[in-house]
């Protein structure tokens, strides 16, 4: 049981994220943007983060940036649905900046799980 | 015919002399009538009554000198005077003559019997005297109107002596230089201001010493205002002999016509040198002029054109006007302005024609203008960016519309996801779960293909072999084709490589050969892939904008299916055209080969008629190998 923060603008999509994981069993908190997300990363000290790279208020990726240059070691997952630019130059420009795994919106579940899980058991304790 | 009587005025005062005259001219033949008058008052009275045609006067008078009745100042009487002296007035004889009489008698009674003779004579004497008189007066009066003409004349004529000061200088040559004669005449600058240039003026003055002349020597001179006009000189010197060592010309300012000269020589040069096609016609549509512009977008020369009418070769206004509509229109004087096709004997073409009728001074079309601008490439090249334009357009929107639908899509197969956890494995709500988690992933998919076209090269490109990816896409389709299809492959192992994304080109390959094999009719039929090295020349480059010259992998998918017709070729590589049955296919295999070609500096060309198959040739550059990396890379320790 770990806590997750996610960060994502669409409300439905937040919402699913949040039922996904919390039956996987963990804790999840939610901010619908950036800024939220940071505010929210000091507050409930997650153990791992899910954020959307297009987002209004603070875009995605500087977001990710702020996470990884606040807090290295908290391991971040970048999605996205893409854009006017293909989804996968976002993902790579999101591991550049610091997130541990990227996928394509729609991610497949198992996945999703198969990386927080990784990424919360390589996290130093 | 009477003879006519001469009238002698005899003015003495001795009538013993009188009476002598009397009596010789009695007894000489001809009709004389002799008036008398014995003074001088008397005289003038007679003279003045009528004019006498000799007068024979005493020098001794009561009431003065005989030579009195001469005019004062030595100038010529109307008639000849004869001085009759007495013995010791000789010395008088030669004032007497200057004064005017013709001659002098010393009186005696010979030298009177003798006066007849001398009259007749004197009187002849007179005559002769009186005609060079006349013929003066006509010769100065006809100078006088010769000069008058040369000063009027509209032609510059001047004179220069011999020391080059003007002597002549008409009105013409004030007009057109703006110098005044009062100005030129005897003025030994003359010459330095109508040539500044010492070297040219050199050349002029040696002309004009020239022997023989000349004609229509054109040169320019310099005017008072500083302007310089042409004019065409004449040497006249020749043809005056006797005028000293004065140089006469006369010159025509010909500087409009020069320049109106140069104007047309320059529109001829324009119209002669310029691309865009100029030809004239009669009323009727009759060629009568072609420029060269002509001659190389038809393939007519000039000289075949002499006479022929607009059915020299098919041509259509895209207007839809007939061709014996249009020309009976521009006769009437109405212009017209379109677009044409045609067929020449240097192939298609097409052109931005505008037609002008051409009035004569009675307002009547004497000719048509007909200048036509090839824009058969232009045109050519338009409807090839105007497809990319189109496709980039969908590609952005696509972009655009993916991020939403991908949340969308995720929310409707996270929560069907989740609503799977809930329901039992074995029921028909799982059953029908699954449908909507099936439909939701091919959504999801399209999606993902939609935006495969849209792409811009942000992936990892890497130098890349052609030859396994085509061997791995034929290799795959092997195991699912039917044994009607003959496959063929001729792959070039010494084809370079290319820069590029091994996923998209795989995609590109496979739906080339996806597109051929449902072409085939019946799923029967021949499939050839090939790959090989080609160099992409500055011809083809300038028909594919997206080429550009230099090497290039060549890879060739051939089918002998169905074709298409040109309404076809035109759409295949829009996203969602297609022509298989609505379902069995997206429409988007070709706007993704399109995309990504693109997306790698190449192009396709498709070939491909109804009935005759296609032949899709995708060109990729390839990547320049540096000769370093030729070498084996020295190993690391």
């Amino acid at each position: 049981m770990a806590r997750i923060l996610v960060v994502e603008d669409d409300p439905q999509v937040r919402r699913m994220l949040r039922f996904t994981l919390m039956r996987a069993g963990h804790e999840v908190a939610e901010a619908a943007n950036g800024a939220e997300g940071l505010r929210l990363c000091d507050e409930a000290a997650p153990d791992l983060i899910v954020t959307d790279i297009i987002m209004p208020e603070m875009e995605g990726l500087e977001t990710i940036k702020r996470l990884h240059d606040q807090r290295p070691a908290l391991p971040v997952i970048a999605i996205s649905g893409g854009g006017q630019v293909a989804p996968q130059g976002y993902l790579d420009l999101a591991r550049k900046l610091g997130a541990r795994e990227a996928f394509t919106k729609p991610v497949d579940r198992d996945a999703l799980l198969e990386a927080v899980n990784r990424l919360l058991a390589e996290a130093p304790a | 015919m009477e003879e006519r009587v001469t009238r002698i005025l005899v003015v003495e005062d001795e009538a013993a002399h009188v009476a002598l005259l009397r009596r010789a001219f009695e007894r000489h033949p001809g009709r004389v009538s002799l008036d008398v008058a014995s003074s001088l008052r008397e005289a003038s009275r007679s003279i003045d009554e009528a004019a006498p045609d000799l007068v024979l006067a005493d020098l001794r008078l009561p009431d003065g000198r005989g030579l009195k009745l001469l005019p004062p100042g030595g100038a010529a009487p109307a008639w000849p005077l004869i001085l009759m002296t007495s013995y010791g007035d000789e010395q008088v004889a030669v004032a007497a003559l200057k004064a005017g009489a013709l001659d002098y008698v010393v009186k005696s009674a010979e030298s009177l019997a003798a006066m007849p003779r001398l009259a007749w004579r004197v009187l002849r004497e007179w005559g002769h005297l009186q005609e060079r008189r006349r013929a003066e007066a006509a010769l100065r009066a006809s100078e006088e109107r010769l000069r008058r003409v040369m000063e009027d004349l509209p032609l510059l004529i001047d004179a220069f002596d011999e020391r080059d000061r003007p002597i002549f200088w008409n009105r013409e040559c004030e007009r057109v230089t703006g110098y005044r004669a009062e100005e030129m005449i005897g003025s030994p600058r003359a010459l330095e201001l109508l040539y500044p240039d010492a070297d040219e003026r050199a050349r002029r003055v040696a002309q004009w010493r020239e022997a023989g002349g000349y004609r229509d020597g054109e040169w320019p001179l310099t005017c008072k205002d500083g302007s310089r006009r042409v004019i065409a000189w004449s040497s006249i010197t020749v043809d005056l002999p006797g005028s000293g060592a004065s140089t006469w010309h006369a010159g025509l300012d010909v500087t409009e016509r020069r320049r109106a000269a140069a104007e047309r020589a320059r529109l001829a040069m324009a119209i002669e040198q310029t691309n865009d096609v100029i030809f004239i016609t009669d009323p009727q549509g009759t060629i009568r002029y072609a420029n060269p512009a002509f001659e190389r977008l038809t393939g007519y020369r000039r000289e075949e054109l002499a006479g022929t009418g607009p059915d020299l070769f098919p041509w259509v206004p895209a207007d839809g006007i007939s061709i014996p509509e249009l020309v009976s229109r521009l006769a009437a004087g109405e212009p017209w302005q379109g677009r044409c096709t045609g067929q020449a004997r240097n192939g298609p073409f097409t052109v931005e024609c505008s037609a002008a009728p051409v009035r004569g001074e009675d307002g009547r079309v004497t000719n048509v203008v007909l200048v036509a601008r090839d824009v058969t490439r232009v045109d050519a090249l338009e409807a090839r960016l105007r497809q990319a334009e189109k496709l980039e357009a969908i590609g952005t929107l696509a972009g655009g519309i993916a991020h939403d639908f991908n949340n969308i899509l995720y929310a409707i197969l996270g929560f069907t996801e989740l609503v799977m956890d809930d329901v039992p494995a074995d029921s028909r709500a799982m059953a029908n779960l699954e449908q909507v988690r099936e439909a939701s992933r091919r959504a999801a998919d399209l999606v993902r293909r939609i935006l495969t076209f849209s792409r811009r090269g942000e992936e990892a490109k890497r130098v890349l072999a052609l030859q396994p990816l085509v061997e791995e896409v034929l290799a795959l389709l092997r195991g699912s084709l039917p044994a009607t299809v003959e496959l063929r492959q001729r792959i070039d192992p010494a084809c370079g490589s290319v820069l590029g994304d091994a996923g998209r080109l795989h995609q590109v390959i496979m739906n080339l050969c996806t597109n051929a094999f449902q072409a085939l009719p019946g799923g029967a039929g021949r499939v050839e892939v090939i790959l090989a090295e080609t160099t992409v020349d500055e011809a083809l480059a300038e028909q594919a904008p997206d080429l550009s010259p230099g090497p290039h992998a060549l890879l060739v998918v051939t089918d002998d299916g169905a074709g298409m017709d040109a309404a076809t070729r035109e759409r295949i590589f829009e996203p969602y055209f297609t022509t298989k049955d609505p379902g069995s296919g997206t429409g988007l295999g070709l706007a993704t080969v399109h995309g990504a070609v693109r997306d790698h500096g190449g192009a396709v060309r498709v070939e491909s008629e109804p009935g005759r198959g296609s032949r899709f040739a995708v060109y990729l550059p390839l990547h320049p190998q540096p000769e370093a990396e030729a070498k084996p890379a020295p190993e690391e320790v």
